[in-house]
Formats: C-alpha cells, structure tokens, sequence
C-alpha cells in the first residue's frame, strides 16, 4: 500500500497548498451565493472569479462562495459552471469589508456553448458535436454513492448497467447500446484524464488448476475509483462517435474527469457515511432465500470516510482520500478500499498548461467460494439434501467458511498532460498516462478441509499495466463568409501488459504454515503478454454560421493482436450537425433544436494470443503436463462495427422541457465467432475466426422537464427509453454455435440467445406438450426504461427517486436446472409434495418437467422472463442550518439504493440482474450459484468550509 | 511476433515523437505449439497423454457400463450418469460427443506428441527412448479405446473409415513400442505393449498373433491408466457416480447383481446403503465397489484379459476344453466355482460372462457384446436388442469435418 510516489504525490499537493496559502494578498473580500435562476436553488461547484484578476472561489453544497483577496474598487465578477450560461455582474470591493452579491444563472440544457472533449480529436463545442454524449454531472448527484458502477446505472439511456452478486467487490456489467461482439469484451473502453485504464474485469480469484473453484466473481477496476473525485463523465456509446479511439471502441467509450482545482482559496469537504447492505428476497414465498437464512447478515455494515481539499493560486490542486470499510451480506466477506488522489494544474507560461493526475486505491477483497464450485457454500446450501458435503447441518455447512479467499488490488492512475497554444487558434496537446491494475490473489484450504484434506494453497500475483501516449495538434481557421475550420491531428498508442505470476501446491504439513513450496506438489505458472495498438487519426470541422456543421474524421491503426498480413485498419467517420434555433425563422419562445447525425467505424481487437496455436499447461499425476489448448488462427483480425446515428436534441417550453432522441443502427462485420475444430483433430477449444456479421438498431429518448418550478417549492421529472434489437444476420456457412448450456449463437436471432425446451400447456394439469429447441430470445435488456424525479422543498432539502425497467430478454436459471435434476428445486416444493402423497396425476404439465428429476432436460432451462423494475434510489438531501464546528456547513444526506424491485411472475428463483460465475465479463447471462447484490442503506454527513 | 503493418502504425509514432519497445508474449501457462519443440517438454507431454486418456477412459466407461447394461441407470444426468437416451440403449450423436472428442484428442495427443518427440530425438534416440515407448503405449491404447467404442474411425479430420483403421494404428503403435522396450531392456514397457497389441490384435480378428502375444504376458501383469480425481474430467468417472449424492447407476436387475449375490466374486463387488436405499429413480442402490473413490485407477490391459484371450482363441478353433481350463484358473483364483460347461455354446458362455467379470466397468464391454453379436458367436450374454453396441460419430464432428456428408 505504501509507495514512494505516494509520499512523493502527496508532499507535492501539500508543498503547493501551502504555496497558494502564502501567496495571498487581500484588500478586499467578495462573498455570496449562486442560484439557478429557474428554480432559485442554491447551485454548487461554480467557479466565480473576478476577470481580469488570478483570484475566484468554487461554490459550495449551498451555492455559496468567498473571495477573500480581491483588490478594492469596482469589479466585474464571473460566475461559470456545467448546464448553466456564463453570467457576469459588477461588484465594487471595499478595502477591508466584504462586498456581498447574488448571482443567478441561467440554465442551458442543451450545453451547446459547452466543450465536449470525448469523440473529437482536440474538443468541440456541443453545438459542432454530430452525435450524442451521455453526460453525468457527478457534483450534483446527491446520492451517497460508492462506486462508478452506481454512478452510471439507471441515468442514462443506451447506458445498462446490471448487478453481478451479492460477494463483496463484485463489479457490475456495462453495455452501452448492447453487445456489438458476441465473442469479446463488450465492456465500453474507460478513459480517466485522458489516460486509458483497465476496462475489462480483474481475473477471477481462481487456481491456475481445478479452475472453478473460488468466489467466481469478477471485481471491476472501475470500482477502485473515488467516485467522490469525480467531476463528471461523458460517455459515446457506438462507432459513430468513437472511431477516433480505433481499434478497440465499438463497444463505446467512457470518459472519467477528475476534480481539479481552481483558483481560490482551500475549499475543504469531508464526508461520513454509515449504513448497510440487506439482500432482499430471492427465492420463494415458504423459502424467500433458499437455505441461505442463517448465513446472510441482514444488516452489512457499510462505512464511509472522505476528505478532500480543492483550491488554487499559481498551483491548482485538488488532493482527496478516502476510507470505505464493507462487511458483506455474505460471511467472511469484506471489502476495504482506501484511495488518494492528487491532481496539480499549473501553468508555468502563458501558452503553457501541464496537468498531473495521480491516483492510488489500495482495494482489498475477501471472499468465500461461490457459484458452480462444490467448495461453494451457496451452492451447497441451495442443493440441500444432495449437496456435495453430505451434510446440511450448520455445523458440517460452516467448514466450507475454512476456505480462506483474498483479494488484494492495488490501482494506480499517472496521468501527464501538457497543453502547448502557441495562439487562440492553435493548439498541441500531450498526454503520457500509466494505468496499473494489479491484483494479488490468494486462496487457502488448509489442511483437514473437507474437500481438501491435504490441504491446497493457490497464489496468483497479476499486473495489467496500460501505458497511454498521446499527441493531438489543432488549429482553427477562421474565413470569410461566416465560415469557421478546425484541423485536428494526432497519434496515439496504447500498450498493455498483462503479466501473471501464480503457484499451486497441495499436500502439507498440518503443523507448519503453507507454502506453494512446501506442498508435495507444487507447480508455478507465469505469463506474459504485450499488446500494443498504435494509431494516427485526423479531423475536420466545417462550421457556417455558427448553425450548420460538418466533422469528418480517420483513424488508421496497428496492432499486435492481427494477424500477419492483415496491415493497418482505417476506420473513417463523418457527421453533421444542425442548430436550427439559430435561424432566423426561429422565435425565441421555441426554446432550442439541434439536428445531428453521425456515421463512423470502430473496432474490437481480438487478444493477442488468440492467433497463436497454444497448449494449456497443467498437472497429472503428479507430473507437469500439456495437453491442446487452442488450434490458433494466424489469420485473424479485429471485428469492425459501422454505426449510424440521427437525432436532435432540444429544449422547449421556455426550457422546461429537454428532448433528446437518437436512432443507432449498428452492423458488425469480421465479427469474430468462437468456432469449434474438428474434434479429430485433437484440439476442443473454441477458435477466434472472422466468420460473421450482426446488426444493432436502438432508439434512445430522454425527456426532463421541470413540472413545477418555484422558489420554495419545485419538482423536476425525467423519463428515458432505450430500445435495443440486435441480431445475428450471417454466420459465415458455420453452424449454430452452443456457446454456454441454453446460450447460442444462430443466425436471425440475437446475440446472445436462448434456446431451450418450451412447456406449451404449462398450467395444464396433463401431460406436457413441449415445443424442443424453442428461440426464447435475447439475454440481454432489449427495452430499458428510465424514471426519475426531484422534489424541492424550502430550506434547501431534496427528495430524488430513480427508478428503472429494464425488460425483453430472458434468463437461464442454471442453478434451477441443477436443483430440479436433484428434486430440491424450490417452486417444485408443491408438486413434491404432491409426489409423496402419491398424486402425480395431479401435476400441472410444468411441474411433470421440472419437479420429476428424469424428464429435467440437461442444461435447458427454466428460462425465466427477465422483466424487473428496480427502484434504483430514494435520496432524502438536507442542508443544516447555520454551520458548525466554527464555520463548516453540514449537509445531510439518507438514500437508500435498490430496495424494492417488482419482477416477472414467472421469475421463479433469484434476481433478473445476476450474470453468472463469469462475473461482469460474461457473455451467457444466467443465474450461478450466488447471492443476488444486496439493496443499501446510508446516511452520510458532508461538511464543507 | 512480426507485424510490419502495426510497427508501420508504430513508426507513425515516433514520428510524432513517442518512443517504443518491442513486442513479447510469453505465457507459460498456455504454452505456444513450437516451445514443444524442446526435450524440456517430452515429459510434460507424455503425461499429457495419459491426462487425455484418462478424461476419455472416464467418460468410455461412465456411459459405456449403462449403455452395455454392466449396471442400469439410476436416474443421475449426464454429468455423471447418462442421457434417458443412453439409458434405453440409444447411443445419438449429439450425446455421444463428449466421448468422441475426448477419445480423438487422446488419440491426436499421443500421435502428435510421438511425431514430435521423433522430430526433437531424431530417429536413433527415440529408438532407444523409453518416454518415447511409453508415448507410444498411449497412442496404441487411445486408439484401442477408439476401435473398441466408436462405429467408424476418423483420423485427423479425414473421410469415415472402418473401425478396424484404430485397431491397426495401435497394433503398429505396440509394435514399435514393443521393439524399443526390447531394445532397452524394459520388461515392463514390454509387456504392456505386447499385452496391448494382443487386444488390439483381437479387434483386427488375428487371434493367432493375439494369443502369441497373450502368451508372453506374464503373471500379475497389468496396465492401469491413472485418475488424479481433480475435478470431474479427471476422475474416475464410475466412481464418481456411485456416491450416495449421485447414486447414478445400480446393479440391481443386472446378471451382476444375481451372480454377486449367489458368488462373491471379488471382481464385481457392489454395496448397499440403508440411508440411501433407491436410486434417483426409485430403483433399488445397490452400487460398485469395486472403485473405491474417484482416484481409483481402472485398468488398461492384464494378464487376466491375456488368459481370456487364450481362452477366446482357443475356443475359436473348437478347444473347449483349453478355453475352460483358462476360465477355470481365473475363477479359482478369484476363489469362486468353475461355469458349468457341456458344450461349445455353454464354453462360450462361460468365456462372456468370464469377459464381462473379469473386465467390469472397464469401457470394454460394449466392444465384446458388439464383435460377438456381429459374429454370431453362441452363448449367453446381455440382451442387446434394440440397443446400439457402439458410439456413433459425434454430432460437432458432423457438424464441422468437411470430408462427411
């Protein structure tokens, strides 16, 4: 955890704090508050300076500021801020007194004045922008959040983000606009200053030999980010904004940006939050949580601590730590995550900018074994009488708790940039970041454990080391005629490491502590593999009028990961956008329109060793061996996705209301399939081959619009839909691909989907009629739907809910299908009951499949309907009058996150959002052998000063 | 790796003034195909030829004992136990892969990995080899279990072939094995191979080279193919099946349950459990014991099989009474009472119930039911009728070898 840059980072942020503080020179002070000239509410994080001068203040929780430094006279004040036009007022500063001043903003909904730097090579304004950005303002988010993966689910549109588990550090699925790929990541890449990081799930804590034993859980490295230190976000969802990120952005692109400081005096915020986590019914009305009663913690204790200091002279800075301690709904679970941050601006010359951000989480995880693992204790507990200990006795249940499962993750974000403008209109931009995701994983069943009474010890130590260079260059042309041009350029590489070193050994001496060295057998494991994918990229952007704009863009990239002979790729966009409120036809009651569309390309590199013919190592016997892995695939290459977009944006109604609607059509082609060789031919593992294409067509529609708006009283609403129908059109001559139980891969049906047996008659009481191989459907949400509302009452206190459906995709109980195979499937408990009175003629056709273990078909079902609707948050935020402990103002806040979900009725078992032991990265959604993600409850007290 | 088109993109780079290294991929827990190439690797290799043939022995003889009636199905799917399929005697292509692909890959690992060792040893020393011998037991076995279960053999992806194509590939295997084992002076390499050729011998019909090379085995011999028991697909997968959670199979309604219950006959030991009385589908648990858990290795080839192959040879010249002799001296040393034998039929009889014993959930019976009823040899032995007696090509062989229709 300690590390010398650590102390370094931190000296760094302090010596330059001081350095602000020693700096002042005060003659006078401004001091007041900033509302929304809408609604009246106070509004927070507004940088107000005075022009012309090197001072200004942020405003706080309540919209307050104070410039203690401001020379005396007459002033001209600036008050700027996210979703809110500029506004300047006069201020006249009396030497030694403190001019007090109101300022009202007013809001731009459609932030068409606005930068927007994710999508475009060097920045545009949100008017030149040809496609959508999802933005999430995390400062005006009162909900006491613990990870990004809260962040980002249920906000926006085209942005699904479902739970994994109930194990402690389980990191969420993300999709943005559903899966483009049906045998990679689907994972959006994920940018934090500019600096590429770990998109993709840490491994799964599991032995390098009998690999399916452990939590079978995936952390995400999102997670190890302070969502405290965020700014805001932006996020391009398909290849029609994100072709300028190349080869590895079909799937989206996640920009992360930091808090930094500004200009002003030390703003100080500390945060306490306590709470707990409770799982929330999975199972049925007589066994609400299938056996696992005695072993969930109804009330998790959660803890939350945070400090952080933003401000700025010569030397912006922004330096935050905090501590969150998790006890999980699971026993001998635990996750502990402790971070720091320190960001610096400064700028040593006029037209120089150099930016650091540095960041560091220590993230430590510990577990028991879950899923489809017979050291599981969910698994055992759900199987009952014909479980694999034997035993369903607390007492045999709990030697299970002697496995010994830890996690520990460190995470650490560099990130350089320098920003070079020779002019106004010219620009060079630099930014050298290091993304290191590291995790030290080990597990341990010591010796006399029930499975393993030798004892086995596994320890794997894993980096994933990303480093990320990057220059752009631009340059605006102004000409003649209204007309405007930027030229952008630049290149790019990114390098990723993965690097694993991991030792299993079993066989111990009771009376002395394990090592992977001292077991009778003992076997190490190392890997490590490069890939880098290099690109260059321009852009145009034609502008007439301040109304009518083009962008066209190219990327051309290189990577390890293609084959041979496969040469760059270029992957080429252009788009156009339409302000047509700027026209003169437009009156000025009509609020604002924006038409945009957008078409580009992006792509999905395959791993680097997927080309290679490989062999796995392992043991036998006692012995080192090797047996085929993968054939390999010399030929292979990245899955390349074109998109189209159309849509507007607009505010209407004097602003009351914002619309914004896009329509994607997505089609992916060189998609790579996982086929599988022929079997006589000695390898079994699927192989990587560009055999075929899908589509992807989806509308997105948000609206939010301010119902009642007063100055005591307000109540701001906010609906969004996203649609999403993916299919799979050619599969390159290949057959169906079987690519986990009931999960295929066919053509003219998505991607993935379910094919199992359907019971046609299932409420009757008779035999079944069973429709074989029936096309259940996608398993992903095709129709998501998002509520959400706001209420302002006097005093400053707000009420938020949001709410979430997500619907038109089924799910694979996996577990049901083993439960029923052993006849301890929980919805059967009326049709057993049946059997042992001897009245099997008064089964129901369902219960004559699913409750009589011979006709339970293998690996078949029951496919649930996964329909759900998740309150997603109540949020009850309080500003405290006056302030305390001299002159901090306390806020408090109380939310409670996911404690209520309507599901389908024929939802039999667990919860629509578990993914499965493949955790977040899985591509079959399904129900393993875990515990659904708990609801939570906080109470969290901000301060600030 | 080489590849000029990224390191194009690469120079690009640096001519926007960014620096570079190279490329590198090391992984050692998937190992690239030419690091194979390599002494270091002959013996990682030849165990892996055991683990391949392990996995397609556990999963030969977990279906092959229901699918040749050695015990009934006890309700338990097919992870463990059979598809209701394979319960009623139904060997389909789509249930059958599992078994296909796990038996072709033994059979390529242990052909791949003899053509590799040659290539690193050179053709003198892997004369002289003996991992090079016991690679080449590997490829005669897998083969053997591929003559002995599959309808049709196929070779690397090619067309369908007779199954006999197995059965020649291992007789060719044992023999060079035989020759090296000779020419280093291992005995024990020498009678495994001579004990595996003469079975292999008996699937190609050459009963005169196979008793010539049952002959030559030596008393207590036997070859047993191991179980680390590390999960399902390294397990003795008969074994696994027989706890009391799985209780997949049972003997009851079996000729082995009767004949147990009248003998003793330590060579076909089944148990029963009062907690646990019925199978998953009501029968009555009357389960093996002959493995105990599921590292219990099963055997490949023994000097029994060898006296048995005497048997069997020389009952196909009319010997009755040399065949009986043979069968008579197994069954006094498993301490139990000769068959009672009149006649030629009721010597065979006595040689299929004898095979059956004496080979007993060891994947081989579906083989000696299919080749005898093929024959049309006389005698007693499980009632096959209306069930398939051999595995058919696997449904993703079908489905991806270009060279079937």
């Amino acid at each position: 955890m300690s590390r010398p840059w650590l102390i370094a980072v931190v000296c760094v942020a302090f010596c330059a704090l001081l350095a602000a503080s020693s700096n002042a020179q005060t003659v006078g002070a401004i001091a007041g508050q900033v509302v929304d000239d809408a609604t009246g509410m106070p509004i927070p994080y507004i940088q107000v300076y005075v022009v012309g001068e090197d001072v200004g203040a942020v405003t706080d929780e309540r919209g307050r500021f104070r410039i203690p430094e401001a020379q005396a006279g007459a002033r001209l004040l600036r008050a700027e801020g996210l979703g809110y036009t500029a506004s300047e007022a006069p201020v006249t500063v009396v030497a030694g007194g403190t001019a007090e001043i109101a300022i009202a903003l007013r809001p731009e909904p459609l932030r068409l004045d606005e930068i927007v730097a994710t999508g475009t090579a060097a920045g545009a304004l949100g008017r030149q922008i040809p496609h959508s950005v999802g933005r999430i303002d995390v400062s005006r988010i009162d909900e006491p959040v613990a990870t990004v993966d809260e962040l980002l689910a249920g906000r926006l549109p085209g942005v699904t983000v479902q739970q994994s588990s109930g194990n402690a550090g389980s990191g969420s699925q993300i999709r943005l606009r559903g899966n483009v790929s049906a045998a990679l990541s689907n994972e959006p890449l994920v940018y934090v200053d500019g600096v590429r990081i770990r998109s993709d799930g840490y491994p799964e804590n599991l032995p390098k030999v009998e690999n399916n034993d452990g939590p079978n859980d995936t952390p995400s490295p999102l997670n190890d980010i302070n969502p405290a230190d965020i700014d805001r976000i932006e996020i391009v969802k398909g290849p029609a904004a994100t072709t300028l990120y190349g080869a590895e952005a079909a799937s989206g692109v996640v920009q992360i940006f930091t808090r930094r400081g500004r200009s002003g005096p030390p703003v100080w915020t500390a945060e306490v939050g306590q709470g707990f986590d409770r799982v929330l019914d999975f199972g049925t009305s007589d066994r609400p949580f299938v056996g696992m009663e005695p072993w969930l913690d109804g009330a998790a204790w959660r803890q939350r601590y945070g400090v952080s200091v933003a401000g700025g002279g010569p030397v912006g800075y922004f330096v935050s730590t905090s501590l969150d301690r998790n006890d999980g709904v699971l026993p001998d679970n635990r996750d502990d995550r402790w971070t720091v941050r320190a960001n610096l601006d400064v700028q040593p010359r006029e037209d120089l900018s150099v930016r650091l951000s540095t960041a560091h989480t220590a993230h430590d995880l510990q577990n028991i074994a879950g899923g489809l693992d017979s050291n599981s204790l969910t698994l055992n507990v759900f199987r009952g009488r014909t479980n694999a200990l034997g035993d369903t006795t607390r007492q045999g249940l709990e030697q299970l708790l002697d496995y010994d499962i830890e996690t520990g993750l460190d995470h650490t974000i560099l990130g350089l940039t320098a920003i070079h403008a020779p002019s106004s209109s010219w620009m060079n931009r630099v930014t050298l970041g290091y993304d290191r995701a590291a995790s030290a994983m080990r597990q341990l069943r010591p010796v006399g454990f029930v499975f393993a009474p030798d004892g086995i010890l596994a320890e794997e130590d894993w980096v994933n080391g990303i480093l990320t260079a990057e220059y752009v260059g631009s340059i605006d042309l102004t000409l003649p005629r209204r007309t405007s041009t930027t030229l952008s350029w630049g290149a790019q590489s990114v390098t990723s490491t993965v690097e694993s070193d991991a030792g299993y050994a079993e066989g111990f001496d009771a009376e002395e502590e394990p090592t992977i060295e001292g077991g009778e057998l003992s076997l190490d494991f190392h890997s490590k593999v490069r890939t880098r994918t290099s690109g260059v990229f321009g852009e145009m952007l034609a502008g007439w009028r301040d109304r009518y704009y083009v962008t066209g863009g190219l990327r051309l990239d290189g990577s390890t990961a293609f084959g041979d002979d496969l040469g760059l790729q270029a992957y080429p966009r252009i788009g156009g956008s339409y302000i047509v409120s700027e026209e003169d036809f437009w009156r000025d009651g009509w609020g604002d329109l924006k038409l945009r569309t957008s078409y580009g390309h992006a792509g999905r590199a395959p791993g680097v060793i997927d080309e290679l013919r490989s062999w796995m190592m392992t043991s036998f016997d006692g012995e080192e061996a090797v047996v085929p892995g993968t054939i390999g695939n010399p030929d292979l290459g990245p899955e390349r996705t074109a998109e189209l977009e159309i849509g507007f944006e607009g505010s209407f109604l004097n602003d009351r209301l914002v619309a914004e609607f896009s329509y994607y059509r997505q089609r992916t082609t060189d998609a790579l399939f996982p086929i599988t060789p022929i079997p006589s031919r000695g390898f079994l593992e699927t192989q990587l081959r560009n055999v075929g294409t899908l589509r992807n067509d989806g509308i997105e529609l948000t609206l939010a619009g301010s119902v009642v708006s007063g100055a005591s009283f307000g109540w701001d609403a906010g609906f969004y839909l996203h649609t999403n129908d993916s299919k799979l059109t050619d599969l390159g001559g290949a057959p169906p691909l079987r690519v986990f139980d009931a999960g295929w891969i066919l053509e003219d049906a998505p991607v993935p989907t379910l094919i199992a047996p359907r019971i046609l008659n299932p409420d009757a009481i008779a035999e079944p009629i069973i429709e074989e191989d029936h096309v259940w459907g996608a398993t992903i949400p095709t129709t998501v739907l998002g509520v959400s509302s706001t209420i302002r009452l006097p005093k400053g206190i707000e009420i938020d809910a949001r709410g979430e459906y997500m619907g038109g995709h089924y799910v694979f109980d996996n577990v049901g299908n083993n439960l029923a195979r052993r006849e301890v499937y929980p919805p059967c408990d009326p049709a057993y009951a049946l059997r042992e009175a001897g009245r099997d003629d008064e089964l129901t056709a369902w219960q004559r499949v699913w409750c009589i273990a011979d006709n339970v078909p293998d690996d078949g079902g029951p496919i649930y309907p996964g329909d759900f609707f998740r309150f997603r948050e109540l949020t009850l935020r309080a500003p405290l009058p006056g302030t305390v402990l001299g002159d901090w103002r306390a806020t408090v806040v109380a939310s409670a996150q996911n404690f209520w979900a309507w599901k389908n009725d024929d939802f039999l078992l667990f919860d629509p959002e578990m993914v499965g032991d493949d955790g977040m990265q899985t591509i079959v959604r399904r129900i393993d052998s875990q515990v659904p993600s708990p609801s939570r409850f906080v109470v969290s007290v901000r301060v600030t000063r | 790796m080489s590849l000029p088109r990224a390191r194009t993109a690469w120079v690009l780079m640096l001519l926007a003034g960014l620096a570079g290294c190279q490329d590198s991929i090391v992984d050692l827990s998937t190992v690239n195909d030419e690091e194979l190439d390599d002494q270091a690797a002959i013996s990682p290799l030849v165990s892996g030829m055991a683990l391949t043939l392990s996995t397609a022995v556990g999963f030969l003889s977990q279906t092959g004992l229901i699918a040749a009636r050695e015990m009934a199905y006890g309700g338990a799917g097919e992870d463990l136990g059979a598809t209701l399929a394979q319960a009623a005697g139904e060997l389909t292509p789509v249930d059958s892969d599992r078994h296909w692909n796990a038996a072709h890959q033994a059979r390529w690992t242990a052909e791949d990995g003899v053509r590799r060792i040659r290539a690193i040893l050179g053709e003198e020393e892997f004369a002289r080899s003996r991992p090079a011998a016991e690679a080449l037991l590997y490829v005669g076995f897998s083969n053997r279990l591929l003559g002995e279960n599959m309808c049709q053999a196929i070779v690397d992806g090619g067309p369908p072939e007779p199954r006999t194509v197995h059965f020649q590939r291992a007789e060719d295997a044992f023999t060079e094995a035989l020759a090296i084992a000779e020419r280093i002076g291992d005995a024990a390499l020498a009678d495994a191979a001579h004990a595996g050729r003469a079975s292999a011998r008996v699937g190609l019909g050459d009963w005169a080279g196979a008793r010539s090379d049952a002959e030559g085995v030596p008393a207590g011999f036997a070859f047993l193919i191991p179980f680390d028991g590390g999960d399902d697909d390294r397990s003795n997968r008969v074994a696994a099946g027989s706890t009391a959670v799985q209780r997949a199979h049972t003997a009851w309604g079996t000729f082995y349950q009767a004949y147990y219950e009248a003998t003793s006959d330590p060579r076909v030991p089944w148990g029963t459990d009062p907690a646990n009385p019925e199978t998953r589908n009501g029968l009555p648990w009357l389960f093996q014991t002959k493995y105990d858990d599921r590292q219990a290795p099963i055997e490949l080839v023994t000097w029994e099989e060898m006296r048995l192959i005497v048997a069997e040879a020389a009952l196909r010249t009319g010997d009755v009474e040399g065949a009986t002799a043979e069968i008579d001296a197994l069954r006094a040393a498993a301490g139990v009472d000769p068959w009672p034998v009149d006649d030629l039929e009721s010597a065979w009889t006595a040689l299929k119930r004898e095979r059956g014993i004496e080979l007993w959930l060891e994947a081989r019976r579906l083989w000696d039911l299919h080749r005898w009823l093929q024959e049309g040899i006389p005698g007693e032995a499980e009632d096959m009728t209306g069930r398939d007696t051999c595995f058919p090509i696997g449904a993703i062989e079908q489905g991806t070898n270009p060279n079937l229709p």
